[in-house]
């Protein structure tokens, strides 16, 4: 049970999975709605100034399941795209925000002349933002995310690798001279940029298939490091909408005098969900939470969150303390 | 003297790479990079602006902020497209900063675009444009004039915008000393005193009524010990431990009530005076010779009159108990005698004692009474000198508050007969310096209009 204090988005799917379990085996009809609400994919409006690149972030979230608005008052989460510089416009706009935001520092490829790299570079300005903004900046290569080489591209890549074409500029790299058709050059330009291109031909270079050159492409996007701080900052989302569930469950079985459903609210297996998605919420605002399967890790968790919740803290991590000290109590009586 | 181009843009746009471009391409030129703090502090004004953008994206609103006081007091501008070896799609940036930059102010609607690549990855820098421009810039023979005229359109803007900003000033710190003259007579409370007065009746009232009771109370608790006690001593220690307790007890009470009202009224109340020491005297046990014989002749008869039947009694048990008949009843009456003396004492002192606990329980009442009386009294007085001091505070406040009142309305009046005597001729000057900027070539001396 160690896990349920250790993985990033389980306190969800764990709760989910346990409401799922028991309306299965009641054969409660009316559980399907509520366990639907806590599935539901968070909407995350992405924004950014024109050319920046906000349409190809929210491309690549949405093709990682999503559900992308414009709205930032209806959303859950809140991307914003810069690229290259941070603007006052950008300050604003996150600043307006009034649900957790995520800043994308797209163009990373683009990033300017840095000894260790493009991406290095990208990397310590978005440190830099991160400080300056109080906020998670991420790096990202957007275009790359999702791309599929079909075998016309394939073969210009091999023609590529094999003799190398004029890279100074992206003008140059098309209005050279080349075996490729510039046609096809332009296309590959306009999908994998120089960047890409370069990494591209590299792998082809090494015998890589368009498979493992679009799995090499997407690590380079760096889209997987974006989810994840997308998962982090929706935490206190997924563990309101579980709050919320729990509620309405409750109601549920005081109005139909349910007392299965009333027992089934303060189960050891819910308790445990619920302090699951707690430890998501902590461990997204920087708090780590000891794992451990002995009394003892239990007892002290227990303690350690007890006096965490009493401290100066928001109402959030209040409940969020509450809700792990329960399941650590719950877990030491469970191994006892 | 040597041509000065500023080089300025957004932070990041390649600012420092397109200058450092031109100073190796144009040593004849002295070219200010902006983004460098200590460079710029000292640098002559500029006869062109470079102004330098990247091609990541088009120019935002805050970019065209920043061109526009970069270039207010220079005519000639060249707006710089950097890094289009990197973005392919620097031919759409181009178009749509070009659009923006123009309806932002209508002088940037002429502005020359070039394009550069200043600090390539690949190959060597690409700023041929940017220096054709600059060359072809500086070898216009207006570009003193205009650039003379564009400062004056700068200067006198400036004069008018300071005008208008004193105005509005003057007038804004006018409506908001009248806010604060409003506050403060708002604040000014006429029912002060009735305000004062009305917590401190009943606190009195509250107090005098808890003392009253805890007297009773008290009376009651010792007159209770005086009726069962046989050591006079004891019971008048007693009384005045008790009464000094009360008194402390009430005063304790006393303090915390006036604490209360201190704070609800917002005042702070003086220091209570020691409390004075009450006296309750002795209890009035005086020497009573004649009540003492009476009870001992009574006593006397009582017990010879009980003597006797006992002994007549025991003589009658026994015809030989005649002797121990009269003993045993004269021990039996002189018994009697000396108990019906004793009893009769004690009851007297007991009496004694109420009367005395009734009258100290009295003067514990009227000490608590001049008590909570001079200390409300106090507390009374110094809240409303604290109130009348506030409100000689606040009508000095309030004639300051005039007094810079109608400085300012004055000031407002002086800075609105200047601005309605020069703004026409500031005006008209202002429109003759765009006249000028809009002609190619004018010959016309500007201040005369001639």
């Amino acid at each position: 049970m160690s896990g349920t204090f250790s993985s990033p988005d389980r306190g969800r799917h764990i709760f989910a999975d346990v409401l799922a379990r028991y309306a299965a085996q009641t054969c409660d009809g009316r559980l399907g709605a509520v366990e639907r609400r806590v599935r539901a994919a968070v909407r995350v409006a992405v924004t950014g100034r024109q050319g920046v690149g906000p349409s190809s972030v929210a491309a690549a979230l949405s093709g990682a399941g999503h559900m992308i608005t414009r709205d930032v008052d209806g959303a859950d989460v809140h991307v914003r795209v810069i690229a290259e510089a941070l603007k006052p416009e950008d300050e604003w706009a996150l600043r307006d925000s009034s649900v957790p935001a995520v800043v994308v520092l797209n163009k990373a490829d683009l990033a300017g002349a840095d000894p260790g790299g493009p991406l290095a570079g990208a990397e310590r300005m978005a440190a830099r933002l991160a400080a300056e903004l109080g906020l998670p900046v991420v790096p990202m290569v957007a275009p790359l995310a999702d791309v599929a080489l079909g075998d016309e591209e394939l073969a210009a890549l091999r023609v590529l690798a094999r003799c190398a074409a004029d890279m100074t500029s992206t003008d140059a790299f098309v209005a050279a001279p080349h075996d490729v058709p510039g046609e096809v050059r332009s296309r590959l330009l306009v999908t994998l940029d120089r960047f890409g291109l370069a990494h591209a031909i590299l792998a082809v270079a090494e015998g890589a298939a368009a498979g493992p050159v679009a799995q090499r492409l997407r690590e380079l996007s760096q889209v997987d490091r974006v989810l994840d701080r997308l998962t982090a900052a929706a935490a206190p989302v997924r563990h309101h909408r579980i709050a919320a569930a729990l509620v309405e469950l409750r109601i549920l079985a005081a109005c139909s005098g349910d007392e299965q459903l009333a027992a089934f609210c303060c189960a050891d297996d819910t308790v445990l969900a619920v302090s699951a998605a707690a430890v998501d919420v902590v461990e997204a605002s920087g708090g780590t939470v000891a794992g451990g399967d002995s009394p003892e890790d239990h007892l002290k968790r227990a303690l350690r969150w007890r006096s965490y919740g009493q401290g100066p803290v928001s109402p959030l991590h209040q409940r969020c303390a509450d809700d792990i000290v329960r399941g650590s109590l719950r877990l030491l009586d469970r191994v006892r | 003297m040597t041509a000065v181009v500023h080089v300025t843009g957004p932070p990041r746009a390649g600012v420092s790479s397109v200058a450092a471009c031109l100073r190796d391409r144009m040593p004849g030129v002295t070219v200010v990079d902006t983004a460098d703090p200590a460079a710029t502090r000292n640098a002559p004004g500029p006869d062109i602006v470079v102004f330098v953008v990247s091609a990541v994206a088009p120019v935002t609103e805050s970019d065209c902020a920043l061109a526009v006081s970069a270039c207010r007091s220079t005519d000639a501008v060249i707006a710089v497209l950097t890094k289009i070896d990197d973005h392919r799609d620097w031919r759409g940036v181009l178009a749509t900063s070009r659009q923006r930059l123009a309806s932002c102010a209508a002088r940037f609607a002429s502005v020359r675009w070039v394009t550069a690549a200043a600090a390539p990855r690949l190959g060597e820098p690409a700023v041929d444009d940017v220096v054709a421009a600059l060359t072809a810039a500086l070898s216009d023979p207006d570009l003193a004039r205009r650039n003379t005229l564009r400062r004056w359109e700068a200067h006198l803007g400036a004069a008018l915008t300071g005008m208008h900003a004193a105005d509005s000033g003057h007038l804004a710190r006018v409506s908001t000393l009248r806010a604060h003259r409003d506050t403060l007579v708002r604040n000014h409370l006429p029912s002060g005193a009735v305000s004062v007065r009305h917590p401190m009746q009943r606190a009195r009232l509250e107090l005098a009524s808890a003392a009253r009771q805890r007297c009773v109370t008290l009376r009651t608790e010792l007159l209770g010990a005086a009726a069962e006690t046989t050591m006079v001593a004891e019971i008048e220690e007693r009384v005045r431990r008790r009464c000094g307790e009360v008194i402390a007890e009430v005063d304790e009470q006393v303090s915390l009530r006036l604490q209360d009202l201190a704070s609800e009224l917002g005042a702070s109340l003086p220091e209570p005076s020691a409390v004075a020491e009450v006296c309750f005297g002795d209890p009035p046990l005086r020497q009573r010779r004649l009540e003492s014989r009476v009870t001992t002749v009574l006593g006397a008869g009582f017990g010879f009159g009980a003597g006797l039947v006992v002994a007549r009694w025991v003589t009658g048990l026994a015809p030989g108990l005649t002797v121990a008949g009269a003993l045993v009843g004269a021990a039996v009456g002189l018994a009697l005698t000396l108990w019906v003396v004793a009893a009769r004492a004690l009851l007297y002192r007991r009496a004694v004692l109420a009367q005395w606990i009734g009258e100290a329980t009295g003067t514990v009442r009227a000490a608590l009474d001049e008590r909570i009386a001079s200390r409300l009294l106090a507390a009374e007085a110094a809240v409303t000198t604290a109130r009348l001091a506030q409100r000689a505070g606040m009508a000095e406040r309030v004639a300051e508050c005039d007094a810079q009142l109608r400085g300012h309305v004055l000031a407002a009046r002086r800075a609105q007969a200047l601005r309605e005597a020069s703004e026409p001729g500031l005006a008209r000057v202002l429109t003759v310096v765009r006249d000028g900027l809009r002609e190619p070539d004018s010959t016309r001396t500007l201040v005369t209009d001639r």
